[in-house]
């Protein structure tokens, strides 16, 4: 997971295709109109051309395929639980709410792999309460700052012979405490975090603004495709 | 591990509506309450959520990871406990590991676990060590978090395309029936993740206790 985090910050902030141009609002408007026909879709085929679809769009902004198909299958490995136990026999339901889980994870993996998370945070920080907006910046920010130590404790525990794999009572007992010491290391950075800000001037809001609605001729593609993926599921619906 | 990354298209409008607005509900009224207090504790905030996303790299078998939200819900109270629980939600729907549409139920059923914690602990901590009381704490932070799912499947399970499918006059026995099937197929994950939890929760809290004491509550 936290390499998952890394990789797909990496994409966002080093891509240069049409998908990295557009603004983060015009990316976020794509995603409103892909989940809308993922959500009111009953039919497996136009399921398929929608996972098509974001596929293609993947492909278009040089996101690795491969790793981006396993950042989307993690919530299908979880849903099929919920599946299994809702299946009817048919091959129709589960096909439709996987597809459903893939599609929509898929979605949020190109708007977050094409887009920097302050450009990502900024628009929703304008429509959140404060613990909101600037929590996400702060959590997205932190977390970063805690990756290194938490990937070099986890290297350190497993050379000493904690988590080994072979004893999992023995590697929850380092885990355990591996975790008690992100914590400490979290409250002092916290501080140090603190400090920082008062010193910059804090004044009550985190400002992670720069290009998210910075409107370019980029945008005329997530914008066209979500008014074409909107009208298809509106006139697919009405034909129905 | 207790919760469950619920996705996309799986649960009825309704009701991930509903879930967000009350997620919504609840952001507000912590805000409100939390509206004077000093940037430090948005900071901490920011960096315990941090925690638990680098303690969700820790696996529990096919189907779980750590949530490590006991501690979390320990440390940092009810709400911002609750709040942290949305911001990792959301953080993770925008990974693709769960859906945007129900980051307000993932919130609601992470967040009442993790709202539950410090209250546990605190009763726990009368009569017990510090990490004796978070373990327990962590047991009834992950038992309240499988009751909110139960909540939230079972009324999954009364969207109208079930109810019709159902015989006539059993409607709500065939939403309970699917949902408990669900419950029997992840209850060796979730036991094993419950154990998990307050085995981790313990021993960190435990460490937290003889290194920094004036940290827990």
């Amino acid at each position: 997971m936290n390499s998952d985090i890394a990789l797909v910050d990496l994409w966002a902030s080093s891509g240069r295709s049409p998908w990295h141009r557009a603004s983060a609002l015009a990316k976020m408007a794509f995603l409103a109109a892909l989940l809308f026909a993922v959500i009111t879709t009953r039919e497996p085929v136009v399921l398929g051309v929608l996972l098509a679809l974001v596929l293609a769009c993947l492909a278009t902004a040089r996101v690795p395929l491969g790793a981006a198909l396993l950042l989307g299958l993690y919530p299908v490995i979880f849903s099929s639980l919920f599946v299994l136990s809702r299946w009817d026999g048919t091959w129709q339901t589960p096909a439709l709410l996987l597809g459903r889980s893939l599609a929509g994870s898929l979605g949020a993996v190109l708007l977050v792999a094409t887009t920097p998370y302050p450009d990502l945070f900024a628009p929703i920080a304008r429509v959140t309460p404060r613990l909101v907006g600037d929590g996400l910046f702060l959590t997205y920010r932190a977390f970063f700052g805690l990756l290194h130590r938490a990937d070099r404790m986890w290297v350190a525990l497993r050379l000493r012979g904690g988590l080994t794999g072979r004893g999992l009572p023995r590697d929850l007992r380092y885990a355990g405490e591996g975790l008690g010491q992100l914590v400490l290391h979290s409250f002092d950075r916290s501080q140090r975090l603190y400090a920082v800000m008062q010193i910059r001037g804090h004044s009550g809001r985190v400002c992670g603004c720069r290009h998210w609605a910075d409107f370019s001729i980029a945008d005329l593609l997530p914008l066209g495709l979500a008014v074409v993926v909107v009208a298809a599921a509106v006139l697919r619906g009405a034909t129905r | 591990m207790t919760h469950l990354h619920i996705a996309d298209g799986v649960l009825p409008v309704p009701l991930w509506l509903a879930g967000l607005l009350l997620a919504g509900g609840i952001v507000a009224l912590v805000s409100f309450r939390h509206r004077n207090d000093r940037a430090d504790r948005l900071a901490l905030l920011g960096a315990l959520a941090a925690v638990m996303l680098a303690a969700m790299a820790v696996p529990l078998g096919p189907f779980g990871h750590l949530g490590f939200a006991p501690v979390v819900g320990i440390l940092l109270g009810p709400g911002l406990g609750f709040v942290a629980a949305l911001l990792v939600n959301a953080i993770l729907a925008l990974l693709g590991h769960g859906g945007i549409t129900v980051v307000g139920l993932n919130a609601c059923v992470l967040g009442a676990g993790t709202a539950i914690a410090r209250p546990l602990y605190r009763a726990a901590r009368a009569r017990f060590a510090p990490g004796r009381s978070a373990a327990i704490g962590a047991v009834g932070s992950g038992l309240v978090s499988v009751l909110a799912l139960w909540i939230v499947l079972t009324l999954a399970g009364l969207e109208p395309a079930t109810l019709a499918a159902a015989e006539p006059g059993h409607e709500v026995h065939a939403a309970v029936t699917s949902t408990a099937r669900f419950f029997a197929l992840a209850s060796p994950f979730w036991a094993l993740g419950l154990a998990a939890e307050a085995v981790v929760s313990a021993l960190a809290v435990g460490f937290v206790s003889r290194v920094r004491p004036e940290l827990l509550p």
